[in-house]
């Protein structure tokens, strides 16, 4: 969750970006652009689509930062920007719909974890993110990326809390069985 | 925790890595509004037009007849100078052929203000050395209106300048409280 001071720093950030900062628009990219980068990797395989996204983030980003009503919101903003420029270029190979229906079909097939996991490890967290379903990966890769929030994830989603809260459970057993296997691989 | 975390795993995704060239320059252009060719001609036409109408004025001002008034030949002077402030800011603009996004609107205001205040004190002054009092008034009060549109387009615009700033400035401050109270735990632990 952020903080207040991140909270006010994005405000912050927003309001310079109305008026028009330049230095401002290159710290919202500097600061953004690794973690887009990331998430819109695990949405998407393909690398060339990733980067055409992720201009059209920025595309859209800027030009409706003065649209923006609630500046404390910018990464919820910017995450579903991305979402929907991604959703918009994997449509045909595969819908909303289906990344919901590969979730649910996958929840029954988990196997409980021995004993739970921290999740401190990075390597292999970025390696079991890989394994596991795209909802699940999704929704994880938010959590650990930005630390937002149930509802800021709901928002970026367009789920409901209560969905992205069993989404998010569902997705760390996911994520400790595949380390586990791993392990004992 | 998770700060780390995420930076951890940015890591991993090749956050050291440069980003590829291609990238960069796109979101370089984004930032400096290259303009189209169209936009440039456009700008260049505008040199050349406010180019040609300073020149005109100068001409109308060298060739009027010996008995106008002074104050008369003063409007045509502030019309060459103005129109060859407003050549020079095209012709820079069609010759880089982009544009900093960081405009700012006070100082567009302020010259639109200036040349106004201006123009409408020439005219005045033309107005009083008129004989006839009834097209005298109604002239002052012809540019007694545009001095008032003026004059609230610049309050309207110095009012928003004026709230962001203050907004700014208190989100700064808060900013920094916000880091304070951060700080205090861990100094006191």
């Amino acid at each position: 969750m952020s903080s207040e001071e991140d909270l006010i720093y994005y405000e912050l950030l927003v309001l310079r970006c109305r008026r028009g900062d330049r230095d401002a628009l290159e710290e919202m990219v500097r600061h953004w652009e690794r973690r887009l980068l990331y998430y819109l990797r695990r949405l998407l395989g393909d690398e060339d689509d990733v980067w055409d996204v992720l201009q059209e983030t920025w595309v859209t980003a800027f030009g409706g930062i003065k649209t923006l009503r609630e500046p404390r919101t910018l990464p919820v903003w910017l995450y579903r920007i991305a979402r929907n420029r991604a959703m918009t270029k994997l449509r045909g190979k595969y819908s909303d719909r289906e990344f919901i229906q590969q979730e649910d079909s996958g929840l029954e097939t988990i196997p409980e974890p021995s004993e739970s996991l921290s999740f401190e490890d990075a390597e292999q967290i970025h390696y079991g993110l890989a394994k596991i379903s795209p909802p699940h990966r999704e929704v994880l890769t938010l959590h650990f990326l930005d630390d937002l929030s149930i509802d800021d994830i709901a928002e970026v989603l367009g789920a409901p809390g209560g969905t992205v809260k069993s989404r998010l459970h569902f997705a760390k057993k996911a994520l400790r069985t595949v380390i586990e296997q791993e392990e004992a691989a | 925790m998770n700060d780390d975390l995420s930076n951890r795993l940015l890591e991993l995704d090749g956050g050291g890595k440069a980003l590829p060239e291609k990238y960069k320059k796109e979101i370089t252009a984004m930032l400096e509004k290259t303009l189209s060719p169209a936009q440039r001609w456009a700008w260049g036409l505008s040199a050349v037009l406010t180019s040609a109408i300073a020149g005109l004025f100068a001409y109308v001002a060298l060739t009027l007849p010996r008995s106008t008034p002074v104050i008369a030949r003063m409007s045509f002077l502030v019309g060459i100078i103005f129109s060859i402030g407003c050549a020079i800011l095209a012709g820079t603009i069609a010759k880089k052929g982009k544009m900093n996004i960081r405009t700012d609107p006070v100082k567009q205001v302020g010259w639109m203000w200036a040349f106004l205040v201006v123009m409408i004190t020439v005219t005045l002054l033309v107005t009083g050395q008129r004989p006839d009092a009834v097209r005298s008034i109604y002239m002052v009060l012809f540019g007694l209106v545009f001095l008032l549109f003026g004059a609230i387009q610049l309050v309207l615009t110095k009012i928003e300048q004026s709230e962001l700033n203050t907004r700014e400035r208190l989100l700064k401050l808060e900013l920094r409280l916000a880091e304070i109270a951060e700080s205090l735990p861990k100094n006191e632990g």
